[in-house]
């Protein structure tokens, strides 16, 4: 592989060249013996449709002496004889065709599945995820899956190449049965054909790249329509009365490109008439020369139908066809696809760290002045943050919206590395710790957690196959997070599918699915994860369920170091400890009783809180209706 | 037969060429000169072979001359009949979007986003979309191939009736293709769910989300690996078995024409022998000929097309007639009154959703007084929401009546009714407009209008979200566009409620849980605002109707209901709820527990 890339550096050929050296580089991993079917195959009906010119014309020009002397002569045996190649050859192309084509499909099936697992084994690789919270990286995951800005994936590639090339090949086999009549003749052909693809071809993408350069403006456009079919904004733009508005934004953007286009388009048209009527000409010329000679009797009558065959069989060169466009937007997934790879590179030093004992952490984890900044963002999340979570205890982290709490949990997972300062666990600055190991010894519930479209056992366990011993934690993990009873009332248990996507599957709301998420959390420690993190564990939760899981927080987090992130001071009060974050940095720390003591902020947030349920008049009449 | 099929045909033709009239037209012409233009061509080698058998230069230089002006001619109106092809497609489906538009949004209520059936239909409408763009196009292509195979059917009868037969053996290859084609398509629906479920792992694998839990939880990243190799080895599996044998159907359907083709040759070779046919003649046959396989193929397969556009262009109009049949006649109309005097009450109001047994709301009797804050609360599905929705007239009452001013809502035309109402979701929109529209579509008149919605946000308490977006209300909202912003879960829900608070003159406000993102701190502020714009909204008598699961919200409205499995469980002050010892008091010393 590093071979092929040198040289595609070296050569500097065009993307979609590149993208289509990739592809022939590739595919041959897929299956190598039906590869080399298909590279058979497409070979076959590249040529033998140029055989069968040379033969079928043979075959006409064999016609006049069997007239004369008839079958049995030996001009009727050459006559026979060419008629059962030329039928032969025939046949055989009319059966390969059909061959071609389900390969090429298969192999381009095949193709899409291995390169997929490559993605994901890709972006699956660094132990951050900076890399999939980059748009760039994320518009390649989506091009090499054939959507987004594409249409095509990198199975249409090899169907698309295995159409385009038999047929320039069969153009350029047209243009050299032309030398034995004159060598002149076809390379002025072939340039004259060479140059009208050049022309044509530009003319071709320009038209198809200013639609797709501007696809931004026409998503533009769809992302309107889309609004005004979907169900979810279904409430509001009936509500706001927003339809007309809609479908003038949405006609708006799309006139403006698609002006643009046909405007294009038109200057354009010039050209391509001017070379059909050019390419006529030199037909005509070309013809004419044939003519001549046969005419004069320098060529046989099958020499005429033979050459005048090949000069109508030369456009092929020139042509172009939907294949073209097809493989050029195909190439292009191929080429996103590549360009993941070097993901793989950065592993994140796995296996190089250090190795923590299994009953770490013992001491606590600090963080010592820590600065953390997204990439491409203009300022800090975190900014200097010291804060020490001691081994055992459960801290709550409060603060208002956008005050770094998530970005916290992220550093300490290691999602992402801090700017600046350090994170140290036990003592050991967390860098030197191998990340893979560490990140092992954390469980988390996050604000965004997954619905896996799988099975309840597959949700909680996140693990192939999860029986005996592991059946039994994931029995104990959904009991402390409530959701068994949820579970063992499904149709099929645990091997229930979770979602109405699927024949079977089941549907859960969003407090189920929090408390399917909270059992995957603590399935992790009862495995070994010692750190846990709970990000808003109650937001979808109902007064009397947040209440319930409040009561049972004791249980579920004894004997781990537990991150609690919580708007809801009944969650939050529980912790053996609070840290207030705000601007990027710890404002105030202590137990819910010291902070309501020291009246700082807390203080003021907790008592605006408890002022509404303590002071029975403090607001209006509260009498009923006025 | 006619509603079946000649309707949804002619509807679908009508668009394409009232879309583009003239592209269309002209489709049709060129498609007819690149036919005669193809045949020339082809009878012209003929023409010019047995010119230079008879040695006549002047026969043999217009052979040449038609040969090379009908490629000129085919090429050309090949070129441009591409060219309009897709500038029909384009205009076409823009066109039959925009209906789709109007047809589905136009239908008032939402009754028919709750039905699975229609929301399947539409669904697959969707995906249908570009096939209607396609119907003119179809259309043409099967005109042009059966001229094509009726001027092929001509020629060869001129030299031999028996040829006429050649273009029926590529019946059996149609029969082949199509067999083909169902295995495909039964292989691709039999597959269609591990379809899914590998698309879904792939999309879960390759998104930050589940990035943060899949390196928690180590295990995860070889069970999605594992799963969507599952999945795709399936998908693999069907289709490839589907495509050997449908390769297997093709093979024999070839094999059949090609054995045609050669005996057409031997028997045109046969004439020639005994003089009653050319050289030129043979050299036809074999070209012509050679087409005729692909010729019925295309008619075939145009034809299907055509069919299979006819059937997605019934189910756009299944959709046309159901917007008709749910139009919400106005039989009484009445006037909208400016300001609220009495206020608005349910009138034994009951409610199921379509296609369910279990009644949502039952009996309902409530009053809704002008100029007052009322909070709903109950748990989860109680119906506090369905409420919600019948007095945006999203749903109209299976029973009952909801009466504003002593005016059945009904009589009130839909649209002018929903202009006087705002609302903060639960479910709230993330519009990706600019801030300034993503706000201001709660009042369209004022959407152009920055200070206007810049005081709404402010009484959202949504300031602070604007000082973080780069080009303030002229930002581009959402990541997915050049240069815009992604929002938090916070950010976004105080746009909309900067929304909701746009209209100026609303006579019912709802705040459907509108705090649900929002921190502590947030929420008072935000109270604060809600009571005052309520205060304020006295002069048109304005209704507030709060929905919330926060108690230190909810004590505050002036009147609480509380819903318990779609009945009014009880009703009144906080006060009295607390003395009533109820599911309110017992909700509200559960949640104020917290804060002793």
């Amino acid at each position: 592989m590093r071979v092929f890339g040198r040289l595609a550096q070296k050569l500097r050929p065009s993307p979609s060249t590149a993208g289509l050296l990739w592809t022939l580089r590739l595919a041959p991993d897929v299956s190598p013996p039906l590869m080399a079917a298909l590279a058979a195959s497409v070979f076959a009906s590249a040529v033998l449709p140029v055989a069968f010119t040379v033969f079928s014309g043979l075959l006409v020009g064999s016609v006049p002496a069997t007239v004369q002397h008839g079958f049995a002569s030996s001009a009727g045996r050459t006559t026979l004889s060419l008629l059962v190649v030329a039928s032969a050859i025939f046949g055989v192309t009319r059966m390969i065709e059909p061959l071609r084509e389900s390969l090429a499909t298969i192999l381009g099936l095949r193709f899409d599945r291995h390169l997929q697992k490559r993605v994901m084994h890709a972006v699956g690789t660094p132990a951050g995820i900076a890399h999939l919270e980059d748009p760039k990286v994320l518009d390649r995951i989506k091009v090499a899956q054939g959507i987004g800005t594409t249409f095509f994936g990198p199975g249409d590639a090899l169907s698309a190449f295995t159409s385009v090339v038999p047929m320039r090949v069969r153009g350029l086999g047209s243009v050299l049965l032309l030398a034995p009549f004159h060598w002149w003749l076809a390379l002025a052909l072939l340039i004259a054909q060479l140059v009208a693809w050049r022309l044509v071809r530009r003319e071709y993408f320009r038209s198809i790249a200013l639609v797709s350069d501007r696809a931004n403006t026409i998503r533009r456009s769809e992302y309107f329509r889309d609004l005004a079919l979907s169900s979810s904004a279904a409430k509001e733009l009936r509500l706001w009365g927003l339809l007309e508005w809609l479908t003038d934004r949405c006609d708006g953007e799309w006139r403006r490109v698609m002006g643009e286009a046909w405007r294009e388009r038109a200057r354009g048209r010039r050209t391509m008439v001017a070379i059909s009527l050019a390419l006529a000409a030199a037909y005509f010329l070309a013809l004419m020369l044939v003519v001549l000679a046969a005419l004069q009797g320098d060529i046989g009558l099958g020499s005429l139908a033979v050459y005048a065959a090949a000069i109508r069989g030369s456009a092929a060169l020139s042509s172009m066809s939907h294949a073209d466009f097809r493989l050029s937007q195909s190439t292009e997934a191929v080429r996103a696809f590549v360009s993941l790879q070097p993901l793989r590179a950065k592993s994140g030093g796995m296996g190089h760290g250090l190795l923590l004992p299994k009953s770490s952490p013992r001491q606590g984890i600090l963080f010592e002045g820590v600065t953390f900044r997204y990439p491409g963002q203009e300022t800090d999340a975190l900014n200097n943050l010291e804060l020490f979570i001691p081994a055992g205890q459960s801290v709550a982290i409060v603060g208002p919206n956008g005050a770094g709490k998530t970005t916290l949990v992220k550093l300490l997972c290691r999602l992402y590395e801090p700017t600046a300062g350090r994170i140290v666990v036990d003592g050991m600055d967390l860098r030197e710790i191998d990340v893979r190991a560490w990140q092992r010894r954390i469980a988390a519930l996050f604000q965004d957690f997954v619905r896996y479209h799988l099975s309840a056992r597959e949700n909680v366990s996140l693990s192939v196959g999860a029986a005996g011993e592991s059946g039994r934690q994931a029995q104990e993990a959904a009991r402390k997070a409530g959701c068994l009873a949820l579970v063992e009332s499904l149709p099929q248990g645990w091997e229930a599918l979770l979602s109405r996507e699927y024949a079977g599957g089941v549907e859960l709301s969003g407090g189920e699915w929090q408390r399917i998420a909270l059992a995957r959390a603590l399935f992790a420690t009862e495995g070994g994860a010692r750190i846990l993190i709970l990000d808003e564990p109650t937001a979808h939760l109902d007064v009397r369920a947040e209440a319930d899981l409040n009561r049972q927080m004791l249980e579920v987090t004894r004997g781990l170091t537990t991150i609690l992130i919580s708007h809801r001071f009944s969650t939050v009060r529980r912790a053996e400890r609070i840290c207030l974050v705000a601007g990027g940095q710890v404002v105030e720390q202590g137990t819910h009783d010291e902070l309501v003591a020291a009246a700082g902020p807390y203080a003021d947030m907790y008592a605006l809180q408890a002022a509404r349920f303590a002071e029975e008049s403090a607001y209006g009449p509260s009498g009923s209706s006025r | 037969m006619r509603e079946q099929w000649l309707r949804p045909f002619r509807v679908m033709l009508a668009h394409g060429f009232r879309a583009a009239p003239w592209q269309t037209t002209l489709l049709f012409v060129l498609s007819a000169v690149s036919v005669g233009a193809g045949l020339a061509s082809i009878v012209s080698v003929k023409l010019l072979v047995d010119a230079v058998l008879l040695q006549s230069l002047r026969d043999t230089v217009i052979a040449v001359v038609v040969l090379v002006g009908s490629v000129a001619i085919m090429d050309l109106a090949n070129r441009g009949t591409l060219e309009l092809t897709v500038m029909v497609i384009e205009k076409a489906s823009a066109t039959i979007d925009r209906h789709i538009m109007a047809l589905t949004t136009g239908i008032a209520g939402l009754a028919h986003f709750e039905l699975p059936d229609f929301l399947r239909e539409l669904d697959l409408l969707r995906a249908d979309r570009p096939i209607f763009g396609h119907m003119v196009n179809a259309t043409y292509r099967l005109f042009r191939a059966v001229i094509q195979v009726a001027g092929t059917s001509v020629v060869l009868a001129r030299l031999d009736p028996v040829l006429v037969l050649l273009p029926g053996l590529g019946v059996a290859s149609f029969l082949a293709v199509k067999r083909t084609h169902d295995l495909e398509q039964a292989a691709r629906e039999a597959t269609a769910e591990a379809s899914r479920l590998k698309n879904h792992l792939y999309g879960l694998a390759t998104s930050a989300a589940a990035g943060k839990e899949l390196r928690i939880f180590h295990t995860g990243h070889e069970l999605l690996t594992r799963r969507h190799d599952t999945a795709w080895r399936h998908v693999v599996g069907a289709q490839t078995r589907a495509l050997w044998k449908g390769l297997a159907y093709k093979l024999i359907g070839s094999l059949l024409f090609v054995v045609g083709y050669v005996g057409s040759i031997v028997l045109v070779l046969g004439h020639a022998v005994r003089g009653d046919a050319t050289p030129g003649d043979v050299l036809l046959v074999i070209t012509i000929a050679a087409q005729t396989n692909s010729l019925i193929t295309a008619v075939v397969s145009d034809s299907s097309y055509v069919l299979r556009a006819v059937k997605s262009a019934r189910r756009y109009l299944w959709l046309v007639d159901h917007a008709e049949a749910t139009r919400l006649d106005v039989p009484d109309q009445a006037q909208i009154p400016s300001r609220l005097h009495q206020g608005i009450a349910f009138d034994n109001v009951s409610f199921r959703y379509p296609g369910t047994e279990t009644p949502v709301l039952r009996n309902i009797s409530l009053h809704l007084p002008a100029s007052s804050v009322i909070a709903l609360v109950g748990e989860n599905g109680t119906g506090k929401t369905t409420l919600v929705k019948l007095l945006c007239r999203f749903y109209e009452p299976a029973g009952g009546r909801i009466l504003v001013d002593g005016v059945d809502l009904r009589r009130f035309e839909v649209d002018e009714w929903r202009r006087r109402v705002s609302a903060a979701y639960q479910d709230f929109s993330r519009f990706e407009f600019l801030a300034r529209e993503t706000v201001g579509v709660g009042h369209l008149p004022q959407i152009e209008d920055a200070p206007a919605v810049q005081a709404a946000l402010h009484r959202a308490g949504g300031h602070d979200v604007l000082a973080a977006l780069p080009a303030g209300l002229e930002t581009q909202l959402g990541r997915a566009w050049g240069g815009g912003r992604d929002l938090s879960g916070g950010q976004w829900q105080k746009l909309a409620l900067g929304r909701a608070l746009m209209r100026t003159t609303p006579l019912l406000v709802v705040l459907d849980e509108p705090t649900a993102s929002l921190d502590a701190q947030t929420e008072h502020e935000l109270f604060e605002r809600f009571t005052a714009a309520a205060r304020a909204g006295e002069s048109q008598g304005m209704v507030t109707l709060l929905v919330s699961h926060r108690f230190s919200t909810v004590r505050m409205a002036d009147h609480i209901v509380v819903l318990d499995k779609g009945r009014i469980l009880e009703q009144g002050s906080h006060d009295e709820l607390m003395r009533n010892e109820q599911l309110y008091a017992e909700l509200y010393r559960l949640q104020s527990r917290a804060y002793q």
